[in-house]
């Protein structure tokens, strides 16, 4: 501090004596004592912490911790079981009578399955055997029998059971295997004879025509194998050459017998 | 006992609940405090103003922490109350306010050239210290009553060294130019 600075500073303090007021000292210094004597309020007063009590508490709580950490998992875990259970205690609830037509029709459906299905590997075998006999210009084989045959059975298991069908559309459904073979076949749908008949209509129509646009055999030849046919009681076999041969030769005549044998082995079958 | 505490003690045991250390810092400060805020505010102000300032320590009693000198942190509540008075009054920090406030009566408009003839050279110095700028001003007391270094200055005024360095020289050189005293080189 320079000399200037001293004495500047000197003057100054010199002449200051302006001070408060006795007044404006007591005003303040009563505030300051009255805030003094207040209880001390904020700072000292805080939220307790949890653990700053005695240790039973923190244990408790530690314990209380623990304990919720270990079970949530486990309670998570059995939660889509408990939801399994409860659909199955739904499902209980279903009456007697919903479940014997839910097992009523789930029979109904398997077996309307398996005989489509049945239905369908019988087209197929035909539909092999008949693309079989387009491809051969010889006359009715032996194969052409056995087709003719088969679906000569069919027409007339068809026809048998037509009656009996419309009566009980509810009967009791045969295995497969078995309706096929039995003669006393039951059907559960009208519907599904009438399309096992159209399709055996069908097939045999198309197992004439195709008969038909191969070279049929001289008139004599053709009814010495419906003669032999009859002989080896293959009738059915017999009409359907029998059938054929009328188309085919519409003004020839015929021998009595044959007819009369086919005619009266047809109607006692 | 309270007497040879330090300040930092005192407001300590104050915030404790002590009213008896509140009287000894008030005693300490009271006086600087008071012409520091006067020689800024004028007389009108200084009242109201000083009462707030001690009001705030007052209050601030429990939340006190010693993080720096307790003249320090004292002046600086003053600063920022005596800002407060200049932003309600429109007085930009380097305006002469001297004129605004009228603290020093008919002096303030009276020529340098008056005050040379004053028999009372303190009043003299008042008057030129009234023309100051505020930051010079303000500089230039806290060195003189609050008997504060230049770091606690630049501290109190929160600038820095140089700039409170720069503020009271310049104080200086312009009350010594107003009263008439040589430079010293």
């Amino acid at each position: 501090m320079s000399n200037d600075e001293e004495k500047l500073s000197r003057l100054y303090h010199e002449g200051s004596n302006e001070m408060p007021s006795s007044q404006l000292d007591d005003v303040i210094l009563n505030a300051a004592r009255e805030a003094a004597h207040q209880p001390v309020a904020d700072k000292n007063i805080k939220a307790k912490s949890p653990f700053s009590g005695s240790w039973p508490t923190t244990v408790s709580i530690a314990a209380v911790l623990v304990i919720t950490v270990i079970l949530i998992p486990l309670i998570e875990q059995d939660t889509p079981q408990s939801t399994s259970t409860e659909s199955a205690d739904e499902n209980e609830l279903f009456t007697g009578e919903q479940k014997q037509e839910q097992d009523s029709l789930s029979r109904l459906s398997a077996d309307t399955d398996r005989e489509q299905s049945s239905m369908k590997a019988k087209k197929r075998s035909l539909m092999e055997i008949q693309e079989v006999h387009s491809y051969q210009s010889a006359p009715v084989t032996s194969t052409q029998g056995k087709l003719a045959k088969e679906i000569s059975t069919v027409k007339t298991m068809a026809k048998s059971t037509m009656p009996t069908s419309s009566e009980a559309s509810v009967s009791t459904p045969m295995p497969a295997s078995r309706s096929m073979a039995s003669p006393s076949l039951h059907f559960n749908r009208i519907d599904n004879e009438n399309e096992q008949l159209n399709l055996e209509d069908n097939l045999a129509a198309e197992l004439d025509s195709s008969n038909s646009r191969s070279k049929p055999l001289p008139a004599k030849q053709w009814l010495e194998k419906i003669k032999k046919l009859i002989a080896q009681e293959n009738y059915a076999q017999a009409k359907i050459e029998l059938d054929a041969f009328k188309r085919h030769y519409p003004n020839e005549e015929i021998e009595p017998s044959i007819t009369e044998s086919i005619n009266s082995k047809n109607l006692a079958q | 006992m309270e007497n040879e505490a330090s300040d930092e003690e005192l407001m300590l045991s104050y915030g404790a609940g002590n009213a008896d250390a509140f009287d000894t810092l008030y005693q300490r400060h009271k006086t600087p405090l008071y012409r520091f805020v006067l020689r800024q505010c004028g007389q009108e102000n200084v009242d109201e103003l000083f009462q707030d300032i001690w009001l705030k320590v007052i209050n601030a009693r429990n939340d006190y922490q010693v993080k720096a000198k307790f003249k320090t942190w004292l002046y600086h509540l003053a600063r920022n109350r005596i800002i407060d008075l200049y932003r309600r009054n429109n007085i930009r920090p380097a305006d002469n306010h001297e004129a605004e406030l009228k603290t020093v009566e008919d002096t303030t408009i009276e020529q340098p050239e008056k005050n040379l003839h004053k028999q009372n050279q303190h009043e003299a110095l008042l008057d030129a210290i009234a023309e100051l700028p505020r930051d010079q001003k303000e500089a230039f007391l806290l060195r003189e009553e609050a008997d504060l270094s230049l770091e606690q200055i630049a501290e109190t005024c929160s600038i820095n060294f140089e700039t409170a360095k720069s503020r009271l020289r310049y104080a200086i050189k312009k009350l010594r130019q107003k009263l008439e005293m040589p430079d010293e080189q």
